[in-house]
């Protein structure tokens, strides 16, 4: 299995979205994921369905998977194309086309939010397993890592063809974004490529859970590597007394089923009864926004509550700097990349326990998205408490510290070579 | 070579909180939940309560008249027996009657107070011993304060109380090589004598007695014995051939944290008569302890409190962290508004006094403690809550309550 063919080990990783065109946390964690690789002495070369310009870094290359091939001369061959993916309903790879995030700015600019490649997302998923099936004829990699389901058909194309290890990463399941009411093709397209995946990386232990529990996949062969802070964020900033703070209570997210948003409103109208002063902010939009302005009026709280609509990156950091509290009321949430902004923010978070984050972050308040009275009254608490909210951010902070992304890459690292053989160490001559 | 072999044990029940939510503050005054507190102290009474105490008194009369204990309880545990299982105070009291069996002095609530409250540690002492009287029988001479905590303030407190004996944890950190198998006296308070607990020997028995990993494991009284008989050939030269044991525990440990079928009580059960029949043993209460410590022995001084929790052996585990302190701090901060609403002799002063007295147990403190909180240890086992902080704001919303009620500006803690 392992190569001689190279100096390093090379990696062919599939991706969906990338910085700076992503739309949630599945673009920032790619990246770290493929950058701490690269770190290891992997030679990665990340590829999407399109990407305007190429990027390279040390060892590692992004690039768009038509643009690979008009740089290499190839063409694509479409014929392993697999049937089931002949689908060309209308599939969403996180949410409706409505559903702008906090985060969409940098990669439409024109405000046109479609998902990222069109509403035709079988056929984009189908035209990319094909041109990704063309790319590993030359691209002489050792392992396919693929994100998300999107990507799926496309590495099992690919590694099936060339015999390659097939590794998945799993940043979120279809049961995460629409519960009961999952759509049954792309269902279908997680537990085939789970079951054939040589590994597949989990986001949490709580994705874990679900990958066994609604794909019945084998649990010896699926683990668990945690996201880290962004990177190229700013240090962490001290936890701010309350004084500069504002009495701001912020929901940041899509505002759909699975973020919970309603619930957030619920908790909201039990705090206001007590706390007069707190105001509730709506970071994002989504298919509920009008849902919730409804529901904010029939709670009695439209006065406090602002939809502020989606947020630039930067933006979203300054808010946060000023608000008093996060709150994370997700219905299902793998990971959570926005609890770990939030406290580099200096700000404390109230996290789901349906949630991937909690795992890492002991040291934060957690609720069931349901239970909205104790939320209610951890908020009240946060808000009356600057000791409690300097602990919270003070200790979650320390715990932030201890994730990296270096550190993810070796876990991945290690399942590279203990499922394929294919050692890092050994091959990049040191890079350890 | 003989070895006085004292055991104290300490029994305690805290008043644990109901989930309190603010929206009852200033609505709803009852903070306690009643029903988990009769459901623990009925299983605790169960398991180890009534069998243990039925097991001692056997043991007593077997070996009539050299076996003996000593028992340090609290009024909180005392009124929860007395509200939820009466049976078990006939069954101390019966084990006091025989006259072999001694009471040691403690503040009411388990509290905090020799560290915040001079005036109201008093206070409690006093109220304890009142509790006992009624309850049980008068503890004696001999003082444990909570959680053994000791520093040369809370002896000096503890000797100005009148007490002539304060129990102590044998640290490492205090001892050193000093001799812990010996009363010593406290710098702070001559007059007051030291009563080490042996941590290795005690916790033998505590926390390892069921550990599978352990290489003793299983422990027998034999090989317990032969522990016990290396301590007292051990002792260094100035001891005179005489060495104080002192084994002080959790008496929940017996069938509670250490389960019957660990054969806990088969073990106690067989101690008493291995020690005796081998010889150079004897067991005494605290108090006799007292009668052979010379009034020049050496002296201890303790800058910094010391206790028997965790691995630090300090307070840590009740104000180790920022919510802790702000938490024990309001708490005290209410005293003189609890004061003054008692001597105003509102209709609920002997009401409010109480609760605020339950607020003041250090398990609440406890609940809080983040030490090694992503580990998940012991402060977790049994602490009610899901987390520290919950525990901490289930407490601060109860506090705030208590605080409108005496007319005390609400709790901010900056």
């Amino acid at each position: 299995m392992t190569s001689q063919r190279h100096g390093s080990v090379r990696v062919l990783m599939l991706g969906w979205e990338y910085p700076p065109r992503y739309v949630g946390g599945l673009g920032k964690a790619s990246q770290g994921i493929a950058r701490g690789l690269a770190d290891l002495g992997a030679d990665v070369l990340f590829v999407l369905p399109r990407f305007r310009k190429a990027q390279g870094e040390t060892r590692l290359q992004v690039s768009g998977a038509r643009e690979w091939l008009l740089e290499h001369g190839a063409t694509p061959r479409g014929e392993r194309v697999p049937r089931w993916l002949g689908v060309t309903s209308r599939l969403q790879p996180y949410a409706r086309p409505s559903e702008r995030t906090a985060r969409d700015v940098d990669a439409y600019g024109s405000g046109d939010a479609a998902a990222l490649y069109g509403s035709d997302l079988g056929h984009e998923v189908a035209s990319f397993a094909a041109r990704v099936a063309a790319i590993a004829d030359d691209a002489q990699a050792d392992v396919v890592h693929a994100h998300d389901w999107m990507t799926f058909p496309a590495a099992m194309a690919a590694a099936d063809r060339h015999g390659l290890p097939l590794f998945l990463h799993v940043h979120s399941t279809e049961y995460d974004r629409s519960g009961d009411g999952a759509n049954p093709d792309i269902a279908a397209i997680e537990r085939i490529a789970c079951e054939r995946a040589d590994h597949v990386f989990a986001v949490s232990d709580y994705t874990r859970g679900l990958l066994l529990a609604r794909y019945g996949i084998d649990p010896a062969k699926v683990s668990v590597v945690y996201n880290a802070p962004d990177e190229d964020a700013l240090p962490p900033a001290p936890p701010s007394g309350s004084e500069i703070r504002q009495p701001w209570v912020v929901f940041l997210g899509r505002l759909t089923f699975q973020k919970g948003p309603d619930h957030f409103l619920r908790a909201a109208a039990e705090v206001a009864r007590l706390d007069p002063a707190a105001r509730y902010l709506i970071c994002g939009t989504g298919d509920m926004l009008d849902a919730l302005k409804r529901q904010a009026g029939e709670l009695g709280i439209a006065d406090r509550v602002e939809f502020r609509g989606f947020l630039a990156p930067g933006a979203v950091d300054r808010l946060l700097a000023r608000s008093s509290l996060l709150v994370m009321p997700s219905v299902s949430e793998p990971f959570g990349l926005v609890a770990l902004e939030a406290l580099c923010a200096g700000t404390p978070v109230i996290l789901s326990r349906q949630s991937g984050v909690r795992e890492v972050l002991g040291h934060s308040l957690q609720v069931d998205f349901w239970d909205h009275e104790k939320l209610a009254d951890q908020i009240l608490a946060v808000l009356r408490l600057p000791v409690l909210a300097r602990q919270l951010v003070e200790e979650g902070q320390a715990q932030l510290a201890r994730l990296s992304w270096d550190e993810s890459a070796q876990r991945i690292a290690e399942a590279y070579a203990h499922v394929a053989g294919v050692d890092l160490a050994t091959l990049a001559g040191g890079g350890l | 070579m003989s070895l006085d072999v004292c055991f104290y044990f300490q029994v305690h029940q805290p008043w644990r909180l109901r989930p309190y939510p603010f929206r009852d503050v200033g609505r709803r005054h009852d903070y306690f939940d009643d029903e988990a507190n009769a459901r623990i102290l009925r299983r605790v009474a169960e398991k180890c309560y009534l069998p243990m105490n039925a097991l001692l008194l056997k043991l007593i009369a077997r070996h009539r008249p050299h076996f003996r204990v000593s028992f340090s309880v609290t009024a909180t545990a005392l009124e929860q027996m007395a509200a939820f299982a009466p049976e078990v105070l006939v069954s101390f009291r019966r084990l006091l009657a025989t006259g072999q069996v001694e009471l040691l002095a403690e503040t009411s609530h388990h509290s905090l107070a020799a560290l915040y409250s001079p005036r109201e540690f008093a206070a409690q002492v006093r109220h304890h011993r009142a509790v006992c009287r009624r309850l049980l029988g008068a503890p004696g001479r001999v003082f444990r304060n909570t959680e053994l905590i000791v520093s040369d303030a809370v002896a000096s407190q503890v000797a100005a109380l009148g007490y002539s004996g304060l129990c102590l944890e044998g640290a490492d950190r205090l001892f050193g090589t000093r001799n812990v198998a010996a009363p010593w006296r406290y710098a702070a308070a001559l007059s007051l004598v030291a009563l080490p607990r042996h941590y290795r020997l005690s916790d033998d028995i505590a926390f390892r007695f069921s550990d599978r990993q352990w290489a003793a494991w299983p422990l027998g009284v034999e090989r317990y014995a032969d522990w016990l008989q290396g301590e007292a050939a051990a002792l260094p030269p100035e001891a005179d051939g005489r060495g104080f044991l002192g084994l002080f525990m959790d008496y929940e440990t017996f069938g509670e944290h250490q389960w019957a079928d660990t054969g806990i009580f088969d073990f106690m059960r067989a101690l008493p008569g291995e020690l005796l029949k081998r010889g150079g043993f004897r067991f005494i209460t605290p108090s006799q302890a007292l009668a052979r410590v010379p009034v020049g022995a050496a002296t201890l001084s303790l800058p910094d409190p010391v206790s028997w929790a965790d691995l630090e052996r300090d307070t840590s585990a009740w104000d180790g962290n920022a919510i802790q302190r702000a938490a024990l701090a309001e708490a005290f901060a209410l005293e003189p508004f609890v004061r003054r609403h008692h001597a105003r002799h509102a209709a609920d002063a002997v009401r409010v006094v109480e609760d605020w007295r339950r607020l003041l147990t250090s398990d609440h403190a406890y609940y809080m403690s983040t030490k090694h909180w992503a580990d998940g240890d012991v402060h977790q086992y049994f602490s009610p809550f899901e987390s520290p902080y919950d525990a901490c704001i289930n407490y601060m919303n109860v506090l705030a309550d208590l605080a409108q009620r005496v007319g005390a500006p609400a709790p901010r803690p900056a």
